[in-house]
C-alpha cells in the first residue's frame, strides 16, 4: 500500500508526505494524486520520503516530472529525510543534483526558500 | 545424473564444509546442471538446521497484472534474503535491480493485447561467492546492457532525468550480461557476496572493472 498525505498547502510551502513502496504498483496508485498535490499550487514544495521504503525509477519520474512543472514557475522542490536504501537508489541514478536531499524541516524549508 | 561424491565439497577455512548442490535449468526442453550451489551439510558436522535452497524455483510472471505480481517477486527477494542471510544493502540492491529489470520488460517486451505464449521468469541462486539473478522473458528481443547511461543532468536540466533504470541495474549489480536464445532474453545478473556473509553492514556493491 502507498499513501500520499498532504501535510501543508496553505502556506508558503507546499508540504506532501509519501509513504510505502514508489514501485510500479504504488507510482500508477498515487501518480495524479501526486503531481495534482503539488503542481496546482506552483508553490516551493517539500516532499516527505521518510515512510518511503522503496524508490524504483517510476517513482523518481515523478518527482522529477513534478519538479519539472514546478521550475517552470520558478518554484523547486525539495526532499526530506529519505531513508538509506531510498538515497542510494536516488545516488545511484544520479538525480541527487535534480532532486536536493533535506534533513529535517528547517533545513528544507532554508532549501526550498532559497535562504541557503 | 552422475555426481562424484569426492569433489561436491567446497572447504573453507574456519567453516564446516560445504556441500555442492546441482542446480538444475529446467527452463524449456531441457534439464540441465547450469551452475553449482551450495548448502550447509548436516552430515558433515555442519548447522544441524535444515539449509535454505541454493536457488529459488523458477517465479513465474503474469504479464497482465504486472504491478501486483513485481510486488510478489519482491516479497520472494525479501524471503530469499533473510533465508540466506544477505547483507541488506545487497537485499536492498537484489530487489531494486530486479524490479527494474521486470519493469522494462513489462513495459516494452510485448504489445498490446499480450500475446498468450507471453511469458516471464525469474530465479534467485546462492552461490559461494555471488548471488544471482536469472531474468528470462519471451517479449521483443532486448539487450539492456547495449543501452548507455543518459549523460550527466546539470542541476537545472530535468529534460533528460528520465529513464533511468537501466543506469540504476547497472550501477547497482556486479554483472550483467545478456543473450537471446530460441526465443528468449535471458538476463543474468550478479552481485558479489561471499558466503558465509561477512561485513553484513557492507557497502553498495560497485561495478566490475
Amino acid at each position: 500500500m502507498s499513501e500520499l498525505r498532504v501535510v501543508d498547502a496553505a502556506g508558503d510551502v507546499t508540504v506532501v508526505a509519501l509513504a510505502g513502496r514508489l514501485d510500479l504498483a504504488g507510482t500508477e496508485e498515487l501518480n495524479l494524486r501526486f503531481t495534482a498535490a503539488v503542481t496546482t499550487r506552483r508553490r516551493p514544495t517539500i516532499v516527505d520520503l521518510s515512510e518511503v521504503t522503496f524508490l524504483a525509477s517510476l517513482g523518481m519520474r515523478m518527482l522529477i516530472s513534478a519538479a519539472r512543472t514546478l521550475r517552470l514557475s520558478g518554484s523547486p522542490l525539495v526532499l526530506m529525510n529519505p531513508q538509506d536504501r531510498v538515497r542510494d537508489a536516488l545516488e545511484a541514478a544520479e538525480l541527487l543534483d535534480l532532486l536536493p536531499i533535506a534533513h529535517g524541516e528547517v533545513e528544507a524549508r532554508q532549501l526550498v526558500l532559497g535562504v541557503v | 545424473m552422475e555426481v562424484f561424491e569426492g569433489r561436491n565439497y567446497a572447504l573453507y577455512p574456519g567453516y564446516p564444509p560445504i556441500r555442492l548442490m546441482p542446480v538444475i535449468h529446467l527452463t524449456r526442453d531441457r534439464a540441465v546442471v547450469d551452475t553449482w550451489c551450495t548448502a550447509r551439510s548436516s552430515t558433515m558436522g555442519g548447522s544441524s538446521t535444515t539449509p535454505p535452497p541454493a536457488s529459488s524455483e523458477w517465479i513465474g510472471i503474469d504479464v497482465g497484472d504486472a504491478a501486483r505480481e513485481l510486488r510478489r517477486v519482491s516479497e520472494v527477494v525479501a524471503a530469499f534474503s533473510a533465508a540466506h542471510a544477505l547483507p541488506q544493502r545487497t537485499a536492498d540492491a537484489v530487489e531494486l535491480v530486479l524490479e527494474e529489470a521486470l519493469t522494462n520488460v513489462v513495459m516494452h517486451g510485448f504489445r498490446a493485447p499480450v500475446p498468450d505464449g507471453a511469458a516471464i521468469r525469474v530465479r534467485l541462486t546462492r552461490e559461494p561467492a555471488h548471488v544471482c539473478a536469472e531474468v528470462i522473458d519471451t517479449g521483443r528481443a532486448f539487450d539492456p546492457t547495449t543501452i548507455p547511461d543518459p549523460p550527466t543532468t546539470a542541476p537545472d536540466d530535468f529534460r533528460r532525468a528520465s529513464g533511468r533504470g537501466i543506469q540504476i541495474m547497472r550501477r547497482l549489480s556486479d554483472r550483467m550480461s545478456y543473450r537471446r536464445r530460441d526465443g528468449w532474453n535471458e538476463l543474468h545478473l550478479a552481485w558479489r557476496c561471499p558466503d558465509p556473509p561477512v561485513g553484513t553492514g557492507g557497502s553498495m556493491p560497485k561495478e566490475m572493472p
